[in-house]
């Protein structure tokens, strides 16, 4: 069933395309990767499910219905992104409360004990009255993902959330990714880490040049990709020496 | 003791004179201090978020008071606007420019505080789901009142310390009432004016440290 789509849509920036009648459907439980040189226009693509961008054609349908409402959208399409970023002035627990209350009208006591037990979920229920400055780069980054998980949302969208962590805490961050993805939850992730990307996806978007160049089975794509772009790709994240003394 | 002029607080009515003088020039700051803070987080606001042409009068604005020396400004207050029958009383134009200048610097702050706002912090409150009022409400405007409210305190004791010029202009305040009490007790006690204006620096530091040291636990503490 698809729960988010996008139906030709372009976006551009002043004269720049960033894309073009593009079309793109997520699917309920369905992990779905979007990969692709920088400067392709992932991360904006990502965007845009959300509506933090704005499209100039085409339409965004969620449940195969137009949108309501920018926020409604967004309350059912949590996002993680890059950044860390966490609310400086709220500690772990009322950042992760502060919408479910303002947003969803929900009780502070029901709020926080879901916040707890997702926090113990990602090991770090004894950082519920820590402030994000208190915390490290892959702490924050979990917070911030179930800070979203708290709000319920129908899909997850992931821009680079490793892209700014030390490699040692990389690990820590996607393995809470892979938990959920597990867990069946819909997902839609912007990545350079290839091997992750392989391990939890259910299906690869390959994108460039503002076009879906190549879709399909993990497997198939890393191993078999079918069009020359996405062999090039590939090939760059591979090293091989020529001589061996 | 009498040599350094610390027994002339205690004849007649020379402290409470002192200390007269003292709240008028705090009265005159107090008065000033709420009119900029409050015209200065509008102002400061209608720099970012203004019509382009009230942006570029208000960076005019800050740029001239900002070079400006208070002094001056109080020259032309006081005796400038003769020339148009315009009279103020010395306490009033005291206070009108003292709120243009708090004014100016306030909201420069205030524009400060708002551009250095990570657009992140916005987008992923939106993000949440929330809107655009919600985000500011909970997540914008928290932030940017912990980082005004210590450098909104420097500006006040700034504000306080340079009550000091008024007397150019006639207002009696503290230090005018010292310069009476010196000269008045000239011949008896001639280095009178060593314990007067030590006894004004006390009353000015007492007025500001306390102020000054608010300021600085705050700004530690809310630093993020």
């Amino acid at each position: 069933m698809t729960i988010l789509s996008l139906e030709h849509v372009t976006k551009k920036y002043g004269d720049f395309t960033v894309f073009n009648d593009l079309d793109l459907k997520i699917n309920e439980g369905e992990v779905t990767l979007i990969i692709g040189p920088s400067g392709s226009g992932k991360s904006t693509l990502l965007r845009c499910l959300n509506r933090l961008e704005d499209i100039d054609e085409g339409e965004i349908t969620f449940h195969d219905a137009p949108i309501k409402s920018e926020t409604h959208l967004r309350e059912n399409v949590g996002m993680v992104f890059q950044s860390y970023e966490l609310f400086p002035h709220l500690n772990v627990l009322d950042n992760m409360t502060l919408s479910p209350r303002i947003v969803q009208k929900r009780s502070r006591k029901e709020a926080e004990q879901e916040a707890l037990s997702l926090l113990e979920r990602v090991g770090l229920k004894d950082k519920a009255k820590s402030f994000p400055h208190e915390l490290s780069g892959g702490q924050r980054q979990r917070v911030a993902i179930v800070r979203s998980l708290c709000m319920h949302p129908e899909v997850l969208l992931f821009d680079e959330v490793t892209a700014s962590l030390d490699p040692e805490m990389v690990k820590e961050v996607l393995d809470v990714i892979l938990d959920l993805a597990d867990e069946g939850k819909t997902m839609v992730i912007v990545t350079h880490e290839m091997a992750f990307a392989r391990a939890v996806a259910d299906r690869i978007i390959f994108i460039d040049g503002g076009r879906v160049v190549e879709e399909g089975h993990p497997e198939d794509f890393f191993t078999h990709p079918k069009t020359e772009r996405a062999q090039q790709f590939l090939q760059n994240l591979t090293y091989k020496r020529r001589k061996r003394l | 003791m009498a040599k350094w002029g610390f027994d002339l607080l205690f004849q007649g009515q020379n402290l409470s004179r002192l200390l007269e003088g003292l709240t008028l020039a705090l009265y005159i700051s107090a008065i000033a201090v709420v009119l900029s803070l409050v015209l200065g987080i509008i102002l400061g606001i209608a720099q970012v978020k203004g019509h382009p042409l009230i942006r570029t009068i208000m960076r005019g604005y800050v740029h001239f008071i900002q070079i400006m020396p208070q002094l001056v400004l109080l020259f032309i207050a006081y005796f400038g606007l003769r020339a148009f029958a315009i009279n103020l009383s010395p306490e009033m134009a005291s206070i009108i420019v003292f709120t243009m200048w708090g004014t100016g610097e306030m909201s420069d702050l205030v524009r400060g505080a708002i551009v250095s706002m990570d657009h992140h912090q916005y987008e992923s409150g939106l993000a949440l789901g929330m809107s655009s009022r919600q985000v500011y409400i909970h997540v914008v405007i928290p932030q940017i009142a912990k980082r005004l409210i210590p450098l909104s305190m420097n500006l006040i004791t700034r504000m306080i310390k340079t009550t000091s010029l008024l007397l150019m202009i006639g207002v009696v305040d503290i230090i005018k009432v010292s310069q009476q009490i010196i000269e008045t007790n000239r011949l008896a006690s001639p280095n009178g004016a060593f314990g007067i204006y030590l006894v004004v620096f006390m009353l000015y530091f007492i007025s500001c440290y306390p102020i000054s040291i608010l300021a600085r636990y705050l700004e530690k503490k809310w630093r993020i």
